[in-house]
């Protein structure tokens, strides 16, 4: 596929599959304190180990599928794309630790560094093969000529429907198993209210890059979509909605306590976080 | 016939980028190897008392690991001898990495200034 847009508006975009594919990776094993422990108590020759033990797979990852549009022919592109990989893995890694306040200045450095090298590792490998996943779905080819087609007739009302049972499937999906343990309430009572309205930005963010931005499922027909949600920020907006409701029924359903209504609203934004990242990948997946 | 490609400025940049990123978690993890790690050394402190409303005493104590190595399951207890009759409290904290600090607090009926309130770290494993 030859892409009109300039070399570095091609590396922003691969730049972002490869976020993007490392959140749908690794965001499940971020809410595990028990990574965040062994984190905690590892040696500097385990983090040596770690980090080398990472670069193979992620290596033959790179030189079968990868985060970029163009795939890796050459082994030299590969290692360089593996060395990409493993710092973006553990720059996303950081980020995201540092949002949820499992790292903060206060946090000593061996402490953080082995909490963000062992986070870095599902976000290196998802990285690695980012452009393979969700390739294709909804409005890939063999829809084209389906009639509930992209600016087909009925994708107007089929679409927003179709989006909407997706991003809610997804988020379920995804924050199923998160509800039920203690991370939650955890992560959220170490979070003020500024650092809950970060956390809400980002996974807006996050949830956006995916569908619309990292070049998935062929995002230029995705933007060209027709219905009332399917403009790219209402559809972003709408599915965030949609994965804070989920977050909540599912709180409900696992009797993680509703009551005191400040503290709900801080759980429900933690775990609308892996849950609208599974929104964007349930919308992918239609 | 190669079917390679060059790569571009851009991508080149986030190489240099990326170059950097490892090779400054490589020297942090150098740092640590060549400052070595010692034996976890967790002790605690009362930091603060402070009368409630409702007549209890919450006593803020700050627990702290003063070597390297991570101390789990760290016991904490707290007692208060009073009049002859002592109270006491204890507390654990799962993990205690290498000079992480943690706080808690316990909570007595009586003031502790009154009497002899003594907070100590009583036990932890070495995980």
């Amino acid at each position: 596929m030859v892409s009109d847009d300039g070399p570095w508006m091609v590396e922003l975009r691969d730049v972002v599959r490869a976020v993007s594919g490392g959140l749908l990776f690794g965001v499940p094993l971020l809410y595990t304190m028990e990574v965040w422990w062994v984190g905690s108590h590892t040696t500097a020759p385990q983090m040596a180990g770690l980090l080398l033990l990472l670069i193979g797979p992620v290596f033959v990852l790179n030189k079968t599928a990868g985060f970029r549009a163009d795939p890796d022919v050459r082994t030299r592109d590969a290692l360089a794309d593996t060395i990409e990989a493993v710092a973006i893995g553990i720059v996303v890694a950081s980020v995201v630790l540092v949002v949820l306040r499992e790292v903060t200045v206060e946090t000593p450095r061996r402490l953080a560094l082995g909490k963000v090298l062992y986070e870095s590792v599902p976000f290196s490998l998802g990285i690695g093969v980012a452009h393979h996943f969700l390739h294709g779905g909804r409005s890939g080819p063999l829809d084209d000529d389906s009639p509930s087609g992209p600016g087909g007739a009925s994708d107007a009302t089929r679409g927003p429907l179709a989006d909407v049972g997706a991003a809610t499937i997804g988020a379920a999906f995804v924050a199923f198993s998160i509800a039920p343990t203690d991370e939650v309430p955890m992560i959220a009572s170490a979070m003020g209210p500024a650092w809950l309205l970060v956390l809400l930005g980002a996974s807006l963010l996050a949830s956006y890059a995916i569908v619309f931005a990292a070049g998935f499922s062929r995002q230029e027909l995705r933007h060209r979509q027709q219905g009332v949600l399917q403009r790219p920020a209402t559809e972003t907006v709408v599915s965030y909605l949609i994965a804070l409701v989920v977050a909540a029924a599912l709180l409900w359903l696992f009797q993680r306590g509703l009551r005191p209504w400040p503290s709900l609203l801080g759980r429900v934004v933690v775990l609308g976080f892996p849950a609208a990242i599974g929104g964007a990948a349930g919308r992918l997946a239609v | 016939m190669s079917t390679s490609r060059a790569r571009s400025s851009a991508e080149r940049v986030t190489f240099a980028v990326a170059c950097f990123v490892l090779g400054l978690v490589v020297v942090l993890i150098l740092g640590e190897a060549v400052a070595g790690s010692t034996a976890a050394r967790p002790a605690a402190e009362v930091t603060r008392i402070e009368r409630q409303p409702d007549g209890r005493f919450f006593v803020a104590v700050e627990v702290g690991n003063l070597g390297g190595d991570t101390a789990a399951e760290v016991q904490v207890t707290a007692a208060l001898e009073l009049g002859g009759r002592t109270t006491q409290a204890d507390q654990t904290i799962d993990f205690l990495a290498g000079h992480e600090t943690r706080d808690l607090v316990f909570v007595f009926d009586d003031d502790p200034e009154d009497g002899d309130l003594v907070v100590a770290v009583s036990g932890f494993a070495v995980p």
